[in-house]
């Protein structure tokens, strides 16, 4: 028993020496902020700007690389970033202006330090228009394979036909990146040649996609040129330690050569650590006292509104993304616009967010969400839209049945969603709308992920939503895709000519206001008369926020930590 | 023994390819692809995808393609430009053959949906973690099971035994999924005395290998008990007991070492499962180990990763069956091999 014991204990010594030296050791800074906010418990996919395509990994490369124009958080609008910019009077080039002297930096883990990438002769690098030149021609690249690659070529003249010429020779391919129009001036100044005038061009500029890389880095490192040892960045923060793995963390250092933009200060925060926690696990460590900022669970939102500390460091903000349900134009009875609209107004969104969702989310009328640039709105455009009215969806119903002469059970009618609690729950609660206002019961089918992408265009009504990636409504009606340029991988099959007329009138003209008023035409079109798709929520994001920490609230998801600050 | 040994790693190397054959045709039956989106991707950056990971041409071009990459070494002079398709697990400089000549071998491939990282670096990363984890866990399952079991099948139908089985069914009944949160608000929330999640401490091993370890240590002690009140009633045990040892001695020496031989059965598959990382366990306290991959990498079809989880799994298996069996031999003297 004793010689059990032993060796027990010796063994247990052995793990704990293990785990020491293998693990990580904690650095205490004076000003370190522990987030868990939008990163969830799975690992940051890429830090590579040409790669991302996700939340977590976009929110920290826009503090690595801060973009030429910049998106306010809060406005949601346009300003100056790592550039100003002119457009020239055809309205066609615009003329970026780089601050100049902008240092590129890598965090040294031996000395501890931030410490400027220099030339062979030892002199400081500086952001320059090459560098973003560079990084927007990357994203075109078929070699890079970019997700947004599509997204971003027909704001560049040539763009379109560069990104496409993955299956040409390479002389082929070097004359059509050549005829990209992106020159570069002198080391600060940058040119951009845009097919056609077009409102939301300069909201392109702050985005992810297009920003500055270093080209000899990227050749150097390949994949590996995001590790920490290798990666060069610029912006208020730089990469201090990634531990990989779902679970693990990614710690941001203050990056000392920044010395801020009017728009992009010098962070007050030595260090932000973001850590992939499961939103229930970040509520536990919020309440432990080690995380400043942590998601609330939608399982927890009970506890925190009747807990007095919980429920005063509780923030709901706007989100990104609208909810929503897409019909196949292709099946019975969905190949009606009568029965579309009679299943989207049998559903009570306002139910939905109250009873089932409950974290705040805004019931839908309209597709496109409200804080984009030149979106409608529903106060705006109160009697547009898809409302609400089981009295009349029913009415709807029975007369499309007593037209093709069938009843409600005729039809195989199933939900198809991707797993997760949240999505069982909402539709749940629309199949009883549907079972109690139109008296049809429809079946829930559930896959994962990767399944339900690949199959949702094969039933009859699919769960999706919609973020936004540039925040201009264009995005909402254009690239979801809708519009018929995008028909393949419209997975509703759902064609309408007036509503592609309207979209692109809407986005040659540049007043916000007078755009609004065509795009609220179109989106009752895709909502209400043809009904392809039934809106049914605009996320939020809810945010814990211990009493220390001040900060700004984010319309865009996305936040900028060198604005925040922890008080003793 | 040698003889044996031998045979065993034949049966390893056979057992591995026949998994991956299986493994590597079903994951490709299963619809959905690494590479989609809910934006959808354009045909062209497909292609150029699927060119570069190893995604056309026949299931058995693919599979003979990606088994090469593991199992034949290359020599090369070659200055390849770093790449996620191009990391080998062993790489030893060879200058003294041949100037800036390499020895390359085991390539287990990029990981599809993270595309800068590899699974070679999964497994030099993440692997130890849970190996840590997994080791320390076992460990509280032993240390409670086993001397639990004891004293339950020494004290047979008293208090002790009572308890000690009672604790056990408990353990059995209350998953990792209860039993986490429980101990994080307890030692966390309230009392502040361990972290409630995390790795790199020596405290943040605590609470997980004990919500990973007590429920195994249930199964041990029963195992324990039922099997030592069977041999405590051998004829060899009254012999021993006849020539006068205490009682201490016959329970320690004789009864105990045989009775842990179905004990030592349950260990291999066990030891297999805790050491190459548990998803709920390592979710709940945000330890970054090989749990998660082995469901992540399924759902998000990242077909390199499965490969290389689900050979992990079985070759430890096989091996920790090896060991297993190998025990048994010293447990009991009539195995012989």
């Amino acid at each position: 028993m004793q010689k059990f014991t032993r060796l027990t204990a010796l063994l247990l010594l052995v793990v704990f020496t293990l785990a020491i030296v293998g693990g990580v050791v904690a650095q205490d800074g004076p000003k370190i902020l522990v987030t868990g906010r939008q990163m969830g418990p799975s690992d940051i996919p890429t830090l590579d700007p040409s790669l991302a395509e996700d939340v977590p990994s976009v929110q920290i490369i826009s503090e690595l690389f801060p973009s030429l124009l910049h998106l306010h958080e809060e406005t949601v609008l346009v300003e100056n970033g790592l550039a100003s910019y002119s457009v020239s009077e055809d309205g066609l080039v615009y003329t970026f202006s780089i601050q100049p002297n902008i240092s590129w930096v890598r965090y040294n883990a031996e000395s501890g330090a931030v410490e400027q990438v220099t030339d062979d002769s030892g002199a400081p690098l500086y952001v320059t228009a090459q560098d973003f030149a560079y990084g927007m021609l990357r994203t075109l690249d078929p070699a890079t394979a970019a997700p947004y690659q599509l997204v971003w070529a027909p704001w560049v003249q040539g763009g379109v036909e560069y990104a496409r010429s993955g299956e040409a020779t390479a002389e082929e391919q070097q004359a059509l990146r050549d005829a990209v129009a992106i020159s570069v001036v002198d080391d600060w100044t940058l040119e951009v040649t845009v097919p056609r005038i077009a409102a939301p061009t300069p909201l392109l500029y702050s985005r992810w996609f297009a920003i500055a890389q270093m080209q000899s880095v990227v050749e150097e490192f390949g994949d590996f040129w995001i590790d920490p040892e290798n990666i060069v960045t610029y912006g208020p923060f730089a990469l201090k330690e990634w531990v990989r793995g779902d679970g693990g963390s990614l710690t941001m250092i203050k990056n000392p050569f920044w010395a801020g933009t009017p728009e992009i200060p010098a962070p007050a925060l030595d260090e932000v650590q973001f850590r992939f926690l499961d939103e229930g696990v970040q509520l536990t460590e919020f309440e432990a006292g080690n995380l400043q900022v942590a998601e609330a669970p939608a399982a927890s939102i009970d506890r925190i509104n009747s807990d007095a500390t919980l429920s005063a460091a509780l923030h709901v903000a706007p989100g990104t993304c609208t909810y929503y349900y897409g019909f196949n134009t292709l099946v019975a009875p969905f190949d009606d616009a009568r029965a579309r609209r009679a299943f989207s107004m049998a559903i009570d969104r306002q139910a939905i967010v109250d009873n089932v969702t409950r974290e705040g989310q805004i019931p839908a009328a309209l597709f496109a969400l409200p804080s984009l640039v030149a979106a409608p709105t529903s106060e705006q455009f109160p009697d547009l839209g898809v409302q609400t009215d089981p009295e009349a969806a029913r009415a709807l119903w029975e007369e499309y049945l007593a037209d093709v002469g069938a009843t409600g059970d005729s039809f195989q009618i199933s939900i198809y969603h991707n797993d997760s609690a949240l999505h069982a729950s909402v539709a749940q609660a629309v199949q009883q709308m549907w079972a109690e206002n139109l008296g049809v019961n429809a079946q829930i089918t559930t896959a994962d992920f990767a399944t339900y992408l690949d199959q949702r265009g094969n039933y009859p009504v699919y769960r999706a939503a919609w973020c936004f990636d540039y925040p201009d409504a264009h995005n909402f009606y254009y690239d979801v895709p809708f519009h018929s340029d995008l028909i393949e991988e419209n997975d509703t099959h759902w064609v309408n000519e007036e509503f592609d007329a309207l979209i692109d009138q809407a986005f040659l003209l540049t007043d916000p206001a007078e755009r609004a008023a065509i795009y609220a035409e179109a989106d009752n079109i895709l909502v209400n008369t043809d009904a392809a798709i039934a809106p049914i929520y605009y996320y939020v994001t809810n945010d814990l926020t211990a009493s220390n920490v001040i900060r700004t609230y984010s319309n865009i998801t996305t936040e900028y930590y060198e604005k925040w600050d922890l008080t003793d | 023994m040698a003889q044996f040994v031998a045979q065993r790693f034949l049966w390893l190397i056979l057992v591995l390819f026949v998994v991956s054959a299986i493994t590597f045709g079903l994951m490709r039956l299963v619809p959905g692809g690494p590479f989609a989106t809910e934006r959808g991707v354009p045909d062209t950056i497909l292609r150029a995808l699927e060119e570069k990971y190893n995604l056309t041409g026949t299931l058995i071009e693919q599979y003979a393609k990606w088994i090469g990459d593991i199992i034949v070494p290359r020599v090369t002079d070659d200055t390849f430009r770093p790449s996620a398709v191009n990391d080998y697990l062993i790489n030893i400089r060879l200058d003294f053959i041949k100037a800036d000549t390499d020895f390359r071998w085991m390539n287990f491939g990029p990981s599809l949906r993270i595309r800068s990282r590899t699974v070679n670096s999964i497994f030099e990363e993440n692997l130890p973690i849970s190996l840590q984890l997994g080791t320390a866990a076992l460990m509280v399952a032993m240390a409670i099971g086993v001397p639990a079991g004891i004293i339950a099948a020494l004290n047979r139908n008293t208090i002790y035994d009572y308890t000690g089985m009672g604790v056990a069914i408990i353990g059995v009944s209350i998953p990792v999924i209860i039993m986490g949160p429980l101990l994080q608000y307890l030692f966390g929330v309230q009392w502040h005395v361990l972290p409630v999640s995390g790795w790199g401490k020596p405290e943040n091993v605590i609470m997980p290998a004990f919500a990973l370890g007590f429920a195994q240590s249930a199964l041990l002690a029963r195992l324990t008990r039922a099997s030592l009140l069977q041999v405590m009633n051998e004829d060899y045990i009254r012999t021993a007991r006849a020539k006068g040892l205490s009682e201490r001695v016959v329970v320690l020496f004789h009864a105990l070492k045989n009775s842990l031989i179905p004990v030592v059965t349950v260990l291999g598959p066990l030891f297999a499962a805790l050491l190459t990382g548990t998803f709920v366990t390592e979710t709940i306290f945000g330890i970054p180990g090989m749990g998660r991959f082995f469901v992540t990498s399924v759902t998000n079809r990242d077909y390199p990763v499965i490969m290389g989880t689900i050979l992990l799994y079985a070759g430890f298996l096989v091996l920790a069956n090896m060991v297993v069996d190998i025990t048994y031999a010293w447990l009991d003297p009539r195995i012989r091999y």
